[in-house]
């Protein structure tokens, strides 16, 4: 019985390292999980939080303002517009030798309109949705970079297609966003208490392409 | 005993006007933060609605302020009618359902709760009606009438033909006075058979395609917000809708990438576009139909608030 309990053991571990391990994959590109890639437009010296080495990360750090109370926030970079792939909505093979219909619908918008990423103890937090710690230092990085209208309808796309024998098709996302980033610090009495890195993504909009492909 | 006389008389002449004047005022603050409370707000985004003609059916989403809306009750109401506000064409319609969604949005720190309207319109034989600037209007039991913007209605047939495949399908979107405009379309076409295609014509009367100005494309993979005059590599006047077609073939197993600059009446974004393409094969025509399909959609939202204040008591 001990046996069993052990090799479940290992296996709940290994799943759990398993998973850590593509999430974080899947995150480290961009360190958003909503993109593969961002690409920006007009600042090809700009670089995303995740390509910044240690000493760049520091430098951002020292610029963040001492205060005696509160959130003390500094941008780095300031809505530059970037281009970003949000990933593969569907992809449908037909390995039949005659064509099929295909029917996608969706009454779910594919991309949030907006995607932030924290660091430090407040990752954590901000992990799931905004508690009241990190919704302080939401206000706080807005206030600096400008608010978003955050009106979000969920909108019906439904289209059918014909997939001809052996070729498979793909619909993809891509889209124009705005990009800020940079360094927070948290102080009581003027101490830091909390210090970390955030980037959001504001979305400007959405691009979908349909994509042929053979299957080999 | 004097004194208790001075007091009543005193508590007659000042208490009793001062009770009275603030009972009255607070009875008008109360009075109004509840007629306040009885506004009724709604939320509709315009958008295109593209339904096959063997099939009527659509679903039109409202926003409201209240959770249980009264106005969005099918006991409440007598009869829907959408309407053109171009033309004051207007037709009743059949209402199916209306759920409550578990879905809400944000505006102005208000919440607002989603309700789908399930409809249907009962039209037939019809190869392609486009209804613009709809209205819907909601008569109720109680005699008031409501209207929203829900956007345009475009009704068209299904033809059965399917000999051009696409391998890819893409959109061109240039900002243009702030807008969001879809100004191209790049699509990659082949058949089976020796193709001529006489005429490609889009599924909203308010666009043509700029024919004359069709480009075959080498590389495909250019970025969708690309200024369209440098892939056409000349001028683009999106107000253009000059629609004359230059037949072009398409050579049995030929694949080619054909970039379709579109021209409006007027500047308007329209995110979701279908086609129909006119061809021949060994002289006998045929018509295929390319299905409406979301090139884009953009984040800068042109909704409708309206405020409703009730004429009854709820």
């Amino acid at each position: 019985m001990k046996i069993i309990l052990k090799i479940n053991l290992i296996i709940f571990l290994a799943g759990l390292l398993l998973t850590g391990i593509i999430s974080s994959d899947a995150a480290s590109k961009t360190g958003h999980k909503e993109f593969n890639k961002i690409t920006f437009l007009y600042n090809p010296d700009a670089k995303l939080l995740v390509d910044m080495d240690n000493s760049e990360l520091n430098q951002i750090l020292k610029k963040v303002k001492k205060k005696a109370f509160g959130w003390s926030v500094y941008s780095k970079i300031k809505n530059y517009e970037v281009i970003y792939e949000a990933g593969t909505i569907f992809s449908r093979s037909n390995n039949t030798s005659q064509t099929i219909d295909f029917q996608y619908n969706t009454s779910s918008s594919t991309t949030k309109e907006i995607d932030f990423n924290l660091s430090g103890t407040l990752a954590m937090k901000a992990s799931g949705k905004i508690d009241s710690i990190s919704a302080s230092l939401d206000r706080s990085i807005r206030s600096d970079i400008g608010f978003r209208n955050n009106v979000t309808f969920e909108e019906e796309m439904d289209f059918q297609l014909q997939i001809p024998p052996r070729k498979k098709i793909s619909l993809i996302v891509k889209g124009r966003a705005t990009l800020s980033s940079g360094a927070h610090k948290y102080y009581f009495l003027g101490i830091c208490l909390n210090k970390g890195y955030w980037e959001y993504v504001d979305i400007i909009n959405e691009y979908y392409e349909l994509y042929e492909e053979e299957i080999y | 005993m004097s004194i208790m006389n001075y007091m009543k008389k005193k508590y007659i002449k000042v208490f009793l006007p001062t009770i009275l004047v603030i009972s009255i005022v607070l009875f008008i603050v109360i009075s109004t933060v509840i007629r306040k409370k009885d506004f009724f707000y709604y939320i509709t985004k315009p958008v295109e609605y593209y339904l096959p003609n063997k099939n009527l059916n659509m679903n039109v989403n409202i926003y409201s302020n209240h959770q249980n809306d009264y106005y969005l009750q099918e006991e409440a109401i007598e009869k829907l009618v959408i309407k053109d506000q171009e033309n004051q064409d207007f037709y009743t319609i059949k209402l199916k359902q209306i759920v409550e969604e578990n879905k809400i949005l944000i505006h102005d720190n208000k919440t607002f709760y989603q309700y789908r309207l399930s409809l249907e319109l009962p039209l037939q034989d019809i190869l392609y009606l486009q209804i613009n600037q709809t209205v819907l209007e909601i008569y109720y039991l109680s005699e008031e009438v409501m209207s929203f913007d829900i956007g345009t209605i475009i009704i068209y047939n299904e033809y059965p033909s399917r000999d051009l495949n696409i391998s890819h399908l893409k959109g061109v979107v240039n900002n243009i006075d702030t807008l969001d405009v879809l100004c191209g379309v790049g699509i990659t076409l082949y058949s089976d058979a020796s193709i001529v295609v006489n005429d490609i014509k889009v599924l909203n009367e308010k666009i043509t395609i700029q024919g004359s100005n069709i480009k075959i494309i080498e590389d495909d993979n250019y970025e969708n917000s690309q200024a369209i005059n440098e892939l056409l590599g000349g001028a683009y006047q999106v107000l253009d809708i000059e629609d004359s077609f230059t037949p072009f073939l398409i050579d049995k197993g030929e694949k080619k990438h054909y970039l379709l600059p579109l021209g409006y009446k007027e500047i308007i974004s329209i995110e979701r576009l279908g086609f129909l393409i006119e061809y021949t094969i060994e002289n006998t025509s045929y018509t295929q139909l390319i299905e409406p399909f979301q090139f884009y959609k953009s984040h800068k939202n042109n909704y409708q608030v309206i405020k409703y204040e009730p004429n009854r008591n709820i």
